[in-house]
């Protein structure tokens, strides 16, 4: 289908009014945990989650920004990256806690007492060097892969998600060596801190959170990085890269014919979109404590694809805001609402029974309501807008 | 205006209508519920300033067993006044499975532990039944502010959660702060594992195949077990995973067919396919007579008669403990009259006077205590019990019980129903831990 | 983008039909081979090592595969004619279990019968759970896919998501989430005995179902007018329409068909198996999607081809006793398969290339 040129769009951003909403949501976001202990006796904590749970909702929100560089802007479709998150989440692991205690005691930065066996980098250190991994993984994946087109991508990138976590459980015994305690899973991980050493210097910043407001360091640890992937996302989408990977999305042979490495700029959104996964995975499980191969099934990637599809695919504040929501209704919104459900109509229904159900009839809903997603990018907009005019001259043409 | 746009219309009016109507009546019915404790926790039944947990998989097909436990938890609490000393407590039973599982859920644990760990005013939690569960609340309850959260489990048999086991950095991993808050009344699976193997050897049996559902659970029973009877002699020709999502498993048996075995062992829980299982397994080796049939107490759930059908008839499932429909000690006899009429049933679940007991365990460290969560955690250990629901048993300074007996079920009329109970020496279990 | 990067980049821009670069296609052949000599001496050496073990998981195989290749066979009508992943599909296999479950054994209580009783009812079972999943398929088209035919690609991906978690749920809503199961339906007594053990009459009757099935189905794609239109909407779409071809109808039918499929692949699960659960799809799912892309997606005789591919996979993988990896490695190694096909033939076993539709 031929398609005139679309207009150099704004970003949402660049209006004043989307500034002030933006500045106001973070705002809102970043004083969260005192609002949350305020309102504490009032009904709405029934529906508002608590730190950690909010702390989860936000960490799920940057795998949902992730796997936007992959599925938004690139256009291939990823079916698989719980894969990410379980790199990310295993490096912690080996990073931070006992798994290695023959290698003898590595405390760098750890947040434990000098002298534990196992390796126990700092944590910061741990997320940027799970992230990096991750990233390079996306890569070792990517190269084989990528020259897949389409769907044949989204299929084998479903298989690596399946492969990868068969491989953690499966690795208690790789030629006789324990990498990954297989089933049981990894325990015991260092939480969140700046260590000993940062702590006697300034005594602000603790040596770990495990006082009574660790869920609130967490907390905001999670605000920073979504902060963090939210400003990459935007630098990158306006950066050379970025149209690269909008030229793929829209047309691979026209890109290709133009002068755009096909195979690179692929590869570069997949490593992209890995290193926010892997980071994200490190950060879950620093805050868990533990993990274990059944986390990280096909649900997960299908949740994290449901964000950016449901939020607005390729608009980075529509992948926010779809990802806070669906994280939102999975974690608390269908307890709250099965709780004031049963407790108005005096009921005993099981709402998590019926968790499934209710989310599968909520996404199918909304994406019949709205098939661009919550908000969709200003050129999909456009896109679906010059459809809908062809469709009255053609009714039900060939989909694009 | 075209139906399409109509219908989309509807739809998101109806859907606003759904929601609005939820908010709006979210206010004066709220308020009851403790703040802070997981999203998955009932309402607190009694009355007071202190809060007791449990948490238990309440969906799925453990529902039944579960279900007991809490209701062996409040009928101890109820029997004290909901009063523990000088505290008085409040009460709530809380979820760890998911219904899609229909089985624990380790996403759900973790949730449960860090809302746990914000209450303040919670003095113990009862539970976990999942030692894989365990596994993830444990630690992170142990960071709990003010001393890790007394945690008592009726039902985790896991050896590591108190004991080295092999894996690196157990126990301790699980109580990263160094000081210990978990102590259990199940028996480990080590005594199990031996168990099992010396009730082969009483049957002569020489050849075992062992297979295990790649859990947790299943592996760690799995391992102890291969330990023990090779101790014991008896050869085992193969402990090997299955996978629990294949549709069926004539294949794997027809390999393990080969090798001649005279016994299977099956190590794992019922709802990872065991039905099926046990089906392939009678249709290919032949009857549970012909070639002998032994599960671990994951098997011990009223789905593996329904499940399996006429092919689980004969079958033998062990579990760690006594029957308690049979307990004979006047405390346990007691338990089992009270029980039974509080709640008008016939039958005990496997677990649910241990249950009883954990409280009881939990209770008396509280007594004990100066009412700080590390000094109950303190006075979890070495607690003596001479006229306990379940016998007269210690706990030891790791958190174990005394108690290692473990009895052996037959599968009969599509019923469970116990034969003997077998008693391995300490030596075999310490064997079966390697 | 700076400099282009070596091969990788040049020949990528020769999009959609060179996608194995031409210069490293020697290599990649070679690598290719050796794979294929490796698997085929590992095959080689199990049989002779126990050649009745060999001959007794073949025939587990194809038993297997033949229920995978039912079920792949709907995710390919439906993929070749819409682009569309049907997530669902899976989900309206279990239904066709469950339906049997319901007709055949709780009302008609088919495991108190034998001899021609038995088989009356089975066949009543058949029938039901057949017509019900090609109307629930029809449904779920009409309902979640219809609106979104001209709406971003990706936007009826995500109602199949929805609407593969809505038909599972309604199964454990309706049956609960634990399994249902019964005692074994069909006869069971040897046809012939290999080593000792028994190739019984239920195998042989999945055959005698199965097979038929796939044939008849080729016959209808290929031979009437029904089909004919399918193909042709699959083709060109507005080719087709302006042809005077109902595409609407032509794509319900697809989806019936499929359904139908589907449903025949649940009874026989049922049947030969005698336990289902809400999440059977699932796994189901998952193989026999692997197997439609395996054999060529959008190619009828590929799904089948690849259906039985996996069945073989997964019976060597944990019947096979001279190193096998043993079945915890079932699914790496199935999509270990379908990565190294698709890197060596991009489309699959008998795909042909897509057309250069954007």
């Amino acid at each position: 289908m031929r398609r005139p040129r679309l207009p150099a769009l704004p970003a949402a951003t660049r209006t004043p009014l989307a500034r002030l909403l933006v500045a106001a949501c973070f705002c809102a976001l970043l004083i969260y945990p005192w609002i949350y202990s305020k309102y504490l006796t009032t009904t709405l904590t029934q529906w508002l989650p608590d730190t950690s749970t909010a702390f989860v909702i936000l960490a799920f929100t940057v795998m949902g920004l992730g796997l936007n560089f992959v599925v938004g802007y690139a256009g291939l479709l990823d079916l698989g990256y719980v894969a990410f998150f379980a790199a990310g989440a295993y490096i912690a692991g080996f990073l931070a806690s006992e798994q290695f205690a023959n290698a003898g005691s590595v405390v760098f930065g750890g947040t434990v007492l000098p002298g534990t066996p196992g390796i126990h980098l700092s944590p910061w250190l741990v997320i940027l060097i799970a992230a990096i991994f991750t990233a390079l993984l996306g890569i070792v994946i990517g190269i084989p892969t990528l020259r897949l087109r389409g769907d044949y991508l989204a299929i084998v990138t479903l298989g690596f998600g399946e492969i990868i976590p068969q491989f953690v459980r499966n690795g208690d015994n790789l030629g006789g060596f324990n990498l990954t305690n297989g089933s049981f899973g990894m325990n015991g991980i260092d939480g969140l801190g700046f260590g000993n050493r940062v702590h006697h210097a300034i005594h602000a910043l603790p040596a770990n959170f495990l006082n009574e407001l660790d869920s609130r360091w967490y907390y905001w640890t999670a605000l920073a990085l979504v902060v963090v992937t939210i400003v990459s996302s935007i630098l990158l989408r306006d950066s050379r890269l970025g149209r690269a990977w909008i030229a793929i999305r829209e047309d691979e042979d026209a890109a290709a014919a133009m002068g755009v490495p096909l195979m690179r700029t692929k590869t570069l959104s997949y490593a992209i979109g890995a290193f926010f996964g892997g980071a994200a995975g490190a950060l879950i499980t620093l805050q868990a404590g533990a993990t274990s191969p059944d986390a990280f099934s096909l649900q997960v990637s299908i949740f994290v694809l449901s964000m950016v599809i449901l939020g607005g695919i390729g608009n980075v504040w529509g992948v926010a805001l779809g990802g806070i929501l669906l994280a939102y209704v999975n974690y608390k919104g269908l307890f709250a609402a099965g709780n004031t459900f049963n407790s108005t109509f005096g009921t005993n229904v099981d709402i998590p029974e019926y968790s499934y159900l209710i989310y599968g009839v909520a996404i199918v809903l909304f994406m019949l309501v709205r098939p661009e997603g919550l908000i969709p990018s200003a050129r999909r907009r456009a896109e679906l807008h010059e459809e809908e005019e062809e469709e009255n001259l053609v009714p039900e043409s060939s989909t694009a | 205006m075209s139906m399409r746009k109509l219908g989309s219309i509807l739809l998101l009016a109806g859907a606003t209508a759904v929601l609005a109507t939820a908010a709006a009546s979210a206010g004066p019915l709220s308020g009851k519920r403790i703040a802070g404790l997981p999203n998955t926790c009932s309402k607190p039944v009694g009355h007071g300033k202190y809060v007791i947990a449990s948490d238990f998989p309440l969906q799925g097909s453990l529902r039944p067993l579960s279900v007991q436990m809490v209701e062996a938890v409040k009928l101890e609490l109820k029997k004290m006044h909901y009063k523990i000393g000088k505290y008085s407590v409040q009460f709530v039973s809380c979820d760890d499975s998911t219904a899609a599982k229909g089985s624990w859920d380790p996403q759900t644990c973790t949730n449960n532990a860090n809302s746990y760990k914000s209450v303040t005013n919670l003095l113990g939690v009862i539970g976990t039944y999942n030692s894989g569960c365990a596994e993830i609340i444990a630690p992170i309850i142990n960071r709990a502010p003010g001393g890790g959260i007394p945690m008592v489990s009726p039902a985790n048999t896991y050896v590591g959660l108190t004991k080295k086991s092999g894996v690196a950095g157990e126990p301790q991993k699980y109580f990263p702060t160094g000081k210990r808050n978990y102590a259990r009344v199940a028996v480990p699976d080590n005594f199990q594992g031996a168990a099992d193997a010396l009730y082969l050897k009483h049957r002569h049996i020489k050849r075992v195949y062992v297979l295990n559902d790649a859990e947790a659970y299943g592996l760690g029973i799995a391992n102890n077990f291969v330990r023990a009877a090779k101790k014991l002699g008896l050869t085992v020709l193969g402990n090997s995973k299955w996978d629990a999502s294949q549709p069926n498993y004539q294949s794997l048996y027809q390999g393990i067919a080969s090798k001649h075995p005279q016994a299977i062992f099956l190590a794992g829980i019922v709802s990872n396919n065991g039905g099926q299982l046990i089906k392939d397994k009678v249709s290919v080796l032949g009857n549970n007579t012909k070639v002998l049939l032994l599960a671990s107490d994951g098997f011990n759930d009223s789905a593996t008669p329904k499940d399996a059908g006429n092919s689980a008839a004969g079958m033998f499932i062990t579990i760690g403990g006594s029957d308690p429909n049979k307990l004979s000690n006047p405390t346990g006899r007691a338990f089992v009259k009270a029980f039974r009429k509080a709640y008008h049933v016939k039958h005990l679940e496997a677990y649910t006077a241990y249950a009883g007991q954990a409280l009881l365990v939990l209770a008396h460290a509280i007594n004990k205590s100066d009412g700080s969560r590390l000094s109950i955690d303190k006075h979890l250990f070495k607690q003596k019990f001479p006229k306990g629901i379940i016998g007269s048993f210690k706990i030891d300074s790791s958190g174990d019980p005394s108690l290692g007996g473990v009895t052996v079920d037959v599968v009969k009329h599509g019923n469970i129903k116990a034969v003997t109970t077998v008693n391995p020496p300490l030596s075999l279990a310490k064997a079966a831990l390697g | 983008m700076g400099t282009s990067v070596g091969t990788a980049a040049e020949t990528s821009r020769r999009p959609s039909f060179a996608l194995v670069p031409r210069l490293r296609s020697r290599a990649v052949a070679v690598v290719g081979i050796l794979l294929l000599a490796l698997v085929a001496f590992w095959l080689v050496e199990n049989a002779v090592h126990d050649i009745r073990q060999f001959a007794l998981v073949s025939l587990n195989g194809i038993t297997n595969g033949s229920i995978y290749a039912l079920v792949a066979i709907g995710y390919t009508l439906v993929y070749g004619i819409l682009e569309l992943i049907n997530f669902a599909h899976g989900d309206v296999f279990s239904w066709g279990a469950m339906i049997t479950y319901s007709v055949a054994i709780s009302w008609l209580g088919a495991s108190g019968h034998s001899g021609i009783a038995l088989f009356g009812i089975l066949a009543v079972g058949l029938v039901c759970a057949a017509l019900f999943c090609a109307t629930l398929n029809m449904a779920v088209e009409r309902v979640a896919y219809r609106r979104l035919r001209n709406a971003p690609r990706l936007a009826p991906l995500i109602t199949a998501i929805g609407m593969s978690f809505v038909l599972s749920n309604l199964i454990a809503v309706v049956y609960g989430f634990n399994y249902v199961s019964s005692e074994p339906l069909l006869p069971r007594g040897a046809l012939f005995t290999i080593g000792g053990q028994a190739y019984g009459w239920d195998k042989l009757i999945v055959l005698l179902i199965t097979v038929p099935t796939l044939v008849s189905l080729m016959i209808v794609v290929k031979r009437t007018r029904w089909g004919k239109a399918m193909r042709a909407t699959a083709q060109n779409r507005d080719a087709a329409r302006l042809m005077g071809i109902d595409v609407d109808r032509a794509i319900a039918f697809a989806f019936g068909l499929g359904g139908a499929l589907a449903g025949i692949g649940g009874f026989v699960y049922l049947v030969y198996f005698t336990q289902g659960r809400f999440d059977l799809g699932f796994r189901i799912g998952l193989f026999a999607f692997t197997a439609a892309v395996l054999g060529g997606i959008g190619n009828i005789l590929g799904a089948a081809l690849g259906g039985y591919l996996i069945g073989f996979i997964e019976n060597y993988n944990s019947g096979l006793t001279w190193h096998a990896p043993g079945p915890s490695w079932t699914e790496s190694l199935v999509f270990i398969l379908l990565i190294l096909i698709l890197v060596f033939r991009p489309h699959g076993l008998l795909g042909e290339s897509l057309s250069t539709r954007s």
